[in-house]
């Protein structure tokens, strides 16, 4: 079976600025595909790409085995007649139809049978539980709703690619995981390939089958998301997917001292073998990933916040700040204790490679 | 001093009873957090303080001092009650500077010119925007302008600041890092704060004492975060302060049994009284479901287990009942529970809370 | 321990306020009208309905009214038109130079109407139209091939000049329109021309009506271009009517009745029109504005991108640069049908300008009164909506009524019931002086100022005011340091909204001057009407001129009152 999509050196340039910078990639049919970065990244522009709203600069784009877009034969089929599905942050439902119009519209334009487009529309308003709206005025109806007649009309063509911009930035966060949950549904009943373009890693790491970390137009890492998590490439994507300490240490006598404060102890772990002796390293893990324990390095705490399920920790070792949290039931250190750690997992990765910046 | 007391203040607007009869206090120095859902009357409280409505009835007290009773024809303008507040929208001034923001309350009470610049850059200083002075908010983050605004109501040496939903516009980065810098800022100037949020996370994670507001605006419940998550009074403060799992019960022959019959957990013997009602509710935390492969508990279904970032999250059902489970993913990852739909697993249920058949406020949560 | 303060039940600020506002309201605005009522319909102190029907019924009046509408239609449907064509192709289409063809389009606004129906009845006047002479003498035609003077001829100069009210709420609408919903129809498969009519057009059709309407509004109340075009082969519209049987009866009081009568009918029509706007904008107010901001699909014209700029061009000339240069041209004739070479060219006629006392009297009146009523207007407009904006007092809504009453009142109803007013009838006399004009510009342009000024107090959140008051500023402070500076770029537009208009305005003033309170606009169609063609043609190119200082002036200061904002 032919790749649901396949990107070959797909390149945007805006300006001087390279949006999209070579970007290879093969989607299979019936996957999930997250596109995840920080804002200004580039994965917009691709899925714009992808859709046919802007023309690549350089590379060629294949769907389903068929070019669509092509800078080397001058080869671009316009977004209309690459029947894709579509849904935008902003809903983009059009106000002036009622739902049902709106869902209708996509089938109209191709000219179907009228039984078909009743048909199919009053399928698709099923699917997303619209079918006691059928009749309203999409203003009158709540933004999750809204969002659900853009979904109904994506889904109303049968599209073999969905494309999804963000699209549930715009709703409350309670609504956002149903909304999420849908989506997927949708897809379970359909079998169409998802595009999904993202800033928020849970969500991407909750609907995804494979994802991709993007930075500055360039591709950080493709994989399923229990992989990113546990082995992120490098500095970025692990400071991109999830709250993250970076400590600086040293490696003295087989032993890993908190770089300037050495004689608050040893940190727990292995160092691994192949530990360039003229580059500085930072330790990286997750707030979950160390423990309180009887013996270990220790540390200060210089801040308990208590947050129900969990409580977060700051905790200084010498100058160093690291985050912890832990289930209620295992926050056993107090406020201005000394307490010791034991650290779970250890990543080392040079002290000079960037992080995703925080705000 | 500056405790806060309310003594019986009722308060309406167009004919709809907002406030009635309300009383409370607030000590001096402590961070006091109202939780309670939109549109329960939890800023009609702060406002009233402020000065920016009337009551109808009752006594105001801030400090040694009646602000507000309309009985016996006393009520102070806002600007002459000496308190810092901040709101929502941030309401920083956007023709003028974040400095001319931040000196305006100095001069508003003739502070001596000499006077300004020190204090207002100690403000400035305090809530981390220095090197911004001469910018005008249009040029600064929601955060940035946020900062503005703390900074505007921290420079006069007001004791009281109160604060209308400060972070509720701002991304959950920055709404983390703002809720620490509030906090810090209280434990440095040793202010009164009246905190007012629908967030129960940013009030668990602020406040010294938080009063769970009903959306009959009464007060269910005032006592501090741990006390308030730990041991919640009835099932709306617990259902409203995090995700609630709430199964229903009933006992049969000195079981607990769900819905479906399936034996539960046994009731404890100080909830035993419950053991007579046709119905009562187990309700849980998602957290604390300790899930295993194959462990002590009870045997579930597992429905969908979903990664989101540092927690997985599952939907668990026991027969055919569902609930949500949580665990860290570095937990998960380590006892290997990242499980496929249709896999079976162990849920032991570590802290369930035991409340009588109650559905009161349901609205608040669909 | 501070002093506990008592409440103020009885008069504060706010009651202050609103008291004040509702009582220049009234005086101004609602006087006025309810004195045409008056006239109109009672007669020795009864209710008189047969006399309303007699004058109905009489001939001229009659086919006024007829006229009225006609044009007021024509004009209406034409502009529509030519608004959403050019808006559209600026808006969605790759047509080059947008930029410029976007100011230029809005130079017609500022051209006043009746200055231009001038300019067009020298070129295709029937007997001695420039362009007609040509046309004759080139085809060896015996009669002129085109006469101005005819009720079509109306409707097309008035066209001219109206359509930008079309052009420039459907361009807006186009501008701030998300993007995303004519992409999410394009993916749909939807080729662009389904989407200009199934999604564009569908979704800027409230701003189509909204402009259309004032455009309607305008027209029917219209005196300028068919007392200039019209009069002199016997087409009036009610306006015209109004001020010849004023005019010829030398302002008897049987005539004014007639007037107030047709000035109910045009009051009517007004609220009719203004009514049907608000049944369309309510139903079809749609939420179409962007949050991610985009560049929109653009059409390509490929093969038509230069014709239907040239087109534009076209258009362009004839309608601005032609008439402008006509006016200033005619103004340098020596004598009045002269062919324009240069030995007929003299500067004399604009030197005469500032020699003659009416003449200069007339622009001296003009540049006072605009520059007083603005100002004025505008701090009233402040008052007034922040009142209603701001304050939560008892009876504001008899404020919101009184404050957009003036936009259903043609500018002839508000001579008249100014006339009515104050002609000595309350013990004021303002008749033939400068007062009553002022009075009746305060009158007309209040509602430009309670708008532009409601909209800018709108943004003005309360918090910003809440936040000054816990700051310790007390009600009139927080208003001097935070409400004002924060309204002043609405403020300014205001003083402009009516400055601008008032210095050209003359449907009003016609029926006010007296013998030394010509205004520039009454002295140009007095000129005009005496046969002093050149002479008229000068005062109108220095009114051209002062006019297009000002409306640089504005766009200039506003721009740089923006930009201060921005990078300080």
């Amino acid at each position: 079976m032919p790749a649901a999509l396949e990107l070959k050196d797909v390149t945007k340039i805006f300006g001087s600025v390279k949006a999209v910078n070579k970007l290879n990639l093969t989607i299979e049919q019936g996957e999930c595909f997250s596109f995840l970065g920080p804002s200004g990244c580039g994965k917009t522009t691709t899925l714009r790409m992808i859709a046919g709203f802007e023309n690549l600069d350089e590379g060629e784009l294949y769907s389903d085995g068929k070019l669509f877009s092509s800078s080397y034969k001058h080869y671009y089929l316009p977004p209309e007649k690459r029947d894709f599905g579509m849904v935008f942050q902003a809903f983009a439902v059009w106000p002036h139809m009622t739902v049902y119009d709106n869902v209708a519209f996509p089938l109209k334009i191709k000219k179907l049978p009228k039984n078909e487009i009743a048909e199919r529309t009053e399928m698709a308003l099923k699917a997303t539980s619209l079918t006691k709206e059928a009749e309203m005025y999409p203003q009158k109806l709540s933004g999750g709703q809204q969002q659900r007649i853009a979904l109904a009309r994506a889904v109303a063509i049968n599209p073999k690619v969905m494309l999804l911009d963000e699209p549930l930035s715009n709703l409350d966060p309670h609504l956002r995981e149903e909304m999420r949950f849908e989506i997927k549904a949708l897809q379970n009943k359909f079998g169409f390939t998802v595009i999904y373009v993202t800033h928020d890693q849970a969500e991407a790491m909750a609907l995804s089958d494979r994802m991709l970390v993007m930075k500055e137009g360039v591709v950080q890492q493709v994989g399923g998301p229990l992989d990113i998590y546990n082995d992120p490439a490098n500095k970025f994507v692990f400071s991109f997917i999830g709250l993250s300490n970076f400590i600086p240490v040293k490696v003295k006598n087989g032993q890993i001292f908190v770089d300037g404060a050495e004689s608050w102890g040893t940190i727990n772990g292995e160092i691994p073998g192949n530990l360039d002796p003229s580059i500085e390293y930072d330790i990286a893990c997750r707030p979950s990933e160390i423990d309180f324990a009887p013996e270990g390095i220790k540390a200060e705490v210089v801040r308990r916040t208590y947050l129900g399920d969990i409580v977060d920790y700051l905790l200084k070792i010498g100058d160093t700040e690291l985050r912890i949290q832990k289930p209620r039931r295992h926050s056993t250190a107090r406020l201005g204790e000394t307490c010791h750690l034991r650290f779970n997992r250890l990543l080392w990765y040079d002290r000079k490679e960037e992080t995703a910046s925080k705000t | 001093m500056s405790d806060i007391i309310f003594r019986n203040v009722s308060k309406a607007f167009e004919g709809k009873q907002v406030l009635k009869d309300l009383s409370f206090s607030i000590k001096s120095g402590e961070c006091f957090t109202i939780l309670g859902p939109s549109g329960c009357g939890k800023t009609v409280i702060l406002r009233l303080i402020a000065g920016f409505e009337i009551p109808d009835s009752g006594q105001i007290i801030i400090g040694d001092e009646v602000v507000a009773d309309p009985e016996k024809g006393i009520c102070k303008a806002p600007e002459e009650r000496n308190l810092g507040v901040v709101f929502q929208d941030y309401a920083v001034w956007p023709h003028k500077t974040v400095r001319q923001n931040v000196t305006y309350p100095l001069e508003m009470h003739n502070v001596p010119k000499e006077e300004r610049l020190p204090l207002s850059q100690k403000a400035i200083d305090m809530v981390n925007l220095h090197g911004y002075e001469d910018r005008l908010p249009n040029q600064l983050s929601g955060g940035q302008q946020q900062r503005v605004a703390l900074a505007r109501a921290l420079v006069l040496d007001s004791d009281i600041l109160l604060l209308d939903e400060p972070l509720t516009n701002l991304d959950a980065n920055l709404r983390e890092e703002m809720r620490f810098e509030i906090k810090e800022i209280q434990k440095k100037t040793g202010r009164t704060i009246l905190y007012v949020t629908h967030d129960q996370e940013v009030a668990l994670a602020i406040s010294d004492r938080i009063a769970i507001m009903t959306p009959d605006s009464d007060f269910c419940q005032i006592a501090d975060p741990e006390t308030v998550y730990e041991n919640p009074v009835s099932v709306f403060s617990f259902r409203f302060l995090g995700v609630a799992d709430i199964l229903e019960c009933h006992c049969k022959d000195g079981k607990t049994l769900l819905d479906n019959n399936v034996e539960f957990i046994p009731l404890p013997k100080e909830y035993m009284s419950l053991a007579s009602s046709p119905k009562f509710i187990a309700g849980f935390r998602p957290m604390d479901v300790e899930i295993t492969r194959a462990g002590k508990g009870i045997e579930c279904k597992v429905e969908r287990c979903t990664l989101l970032g540092n927690i997985v999250d599952y939907l668990l059902s026991i027969d055919g009942i569902t609930f949500r489970a949580e665990a860290q993913t570095e937990e998960a990852v380590r006892k290997d529970t990242i499980f496929n739909p249709g896999d079976s697993c162990m849920a032991e249920f570590v802290d369930i809370h035991w409340f009588p058949d109650d559905h009161e406020y349901e609205e608040v949560f669909v | 321990m501070s002093k506990a303060v008592k409440v103020q039940k009885k008069f504060g600020m706010a009651e202050v306020a609103l008291i004040f506002s509702i009582a220049i309201l009234v005086i101004v605005v609602a006087v006025p009208v309810i004195m045409i009522f008056l006239t109109a319909f009672f007669k020795d102190g009864h209710f008189n309905l047969a006399g309303v029907i007699e004058v109905l019924r009489q001939k001229d009046t009659y086919l006024a009214l007829k006229n009225s509408l006609i044009i007021a239609f024509g004009v209406t449907l034409f502009s529509t038109i030519i608004g959403v064509f050019f808006a559209w192709l600026l808006a969605r289409t790759d047509i080059p130079c947008k930029k410029a063809l976007n100011a230029m389009f809005m130079v017609p606004f500022m051209l006043p109407s009746f200055i231009c129906a001038m300019a067009w009845k020298v070129l295709l006047s029937p007997r001695s139209g420039y362009i007609n002479k040509m046309l004759m003498s080139m085809f060896n035609l015996s009669s002129a091939p085109i006469d101005i003077m005819t009720m079509g001829g109306i409707i097309a100069i008035e066209t001219m000049y109206l359509f930008p009210f079309v052009f420039l709420q459907v361009s807006g609408a186009l501008e701030r329109m998300d993007p995303t919903l004519e992409e999410s129809a394009r993916i749909s498969g939807a080729s662009l021309w389904t989407i200009t009519r199934k999604i564009t057009l569908p979704l800027v059709m409230p701003s189509i009506v909204a402009g259309a309407l004032l455009v309607c509004l305008y027209s029917l109340a219209h005196f300028g271009v068919p007392s200039i075009l019209g009069v002199e082969k016997g087409i009036y519209n009610i306006p015209t009517k109004i001020y010849e049987r004023i005019y010829a009866s030398g302002g008897s009081y049987e005539a004014i009745r007639v007037g107030t009568i047709l000035a109910t009918i045009l009051v009517i029509c007004a609220t009719l029109i203004l009514k049907l706007q608000n049944v369309v904008l309510k139903k079809g107010r749609f939420q179409i504005i962007a949050g991610k901001s985009m560049r929109p699909v653009v059409l390509k014209l490929r093969g038509l991108r230069w014709p239907l700029f040239i087109i534009c061009v076209v258009y362009l000339l004839l309608t601005v640069v032609l008439p402008t240069v006509t006016i200033f041209l005619i103004g340098g004739l020596k004598t009045y049908g002269l062919p324009f070479l240069p030995k007929n060219m003299t500067f004399e006629n604009y030197a005469e300008v500032f020699q003659m006392k009416m003449t200069r009297s007339a622009i001296w009146n003009s540049v006072y009164l605009s520059t007083l009523t603005a100002f004025v207007t505008m701090l009233a407009g402040v008052m007034i909506s922040y009142v209603i904006v701001k304050m939560k007092v008892k009876g504001k809504f008899i404020l919101e009524f009184l404050g957009v009453l003036p936009y259903s009142l043609p500018g002839t109803v508000i001579a008249l019931g100014c006339i009515l007013t104050w002609s000595g009838k309350f013990g004021i006399n303002l008749y033939n002086t400068a007062g009553i004009i002022f009075v009746a510009y305060i009158a007309r342009y209040m509602a430009f100022s309670i708008k532009s000024n409601s909209a800018a107090l709108e943004q003005v959140s309360d918090s910003l005011e809440e936040a000054s008051r816990s700051c310790g500023a007390t009600h009139w402070q927080t208003l001097t340091h935070i409400v004002i500076p924060l309204i002043r770029p609405g403020m300014i537009n205001a003083f402009f909204l009516i400055f601008l208009p008032a210095l050209r305005e003359l449907t009003t003033s016609v029926l006010l001057y007296g013998p030394t309170t010509r205004t520039i606009g009454v002295a140009i169609y007095a000129l005009n009407e005496d046969g002093e063609t050149v002479r008229a043609a000068a005062l109108a190119g220095i009114a051209l001129i002062i006019i297009f200082i000002g409306e640089t002036f504005i766009k200039g200061l506003l721009a740089k009152l923006d930009k201060t904002k921005r990078s300080a």
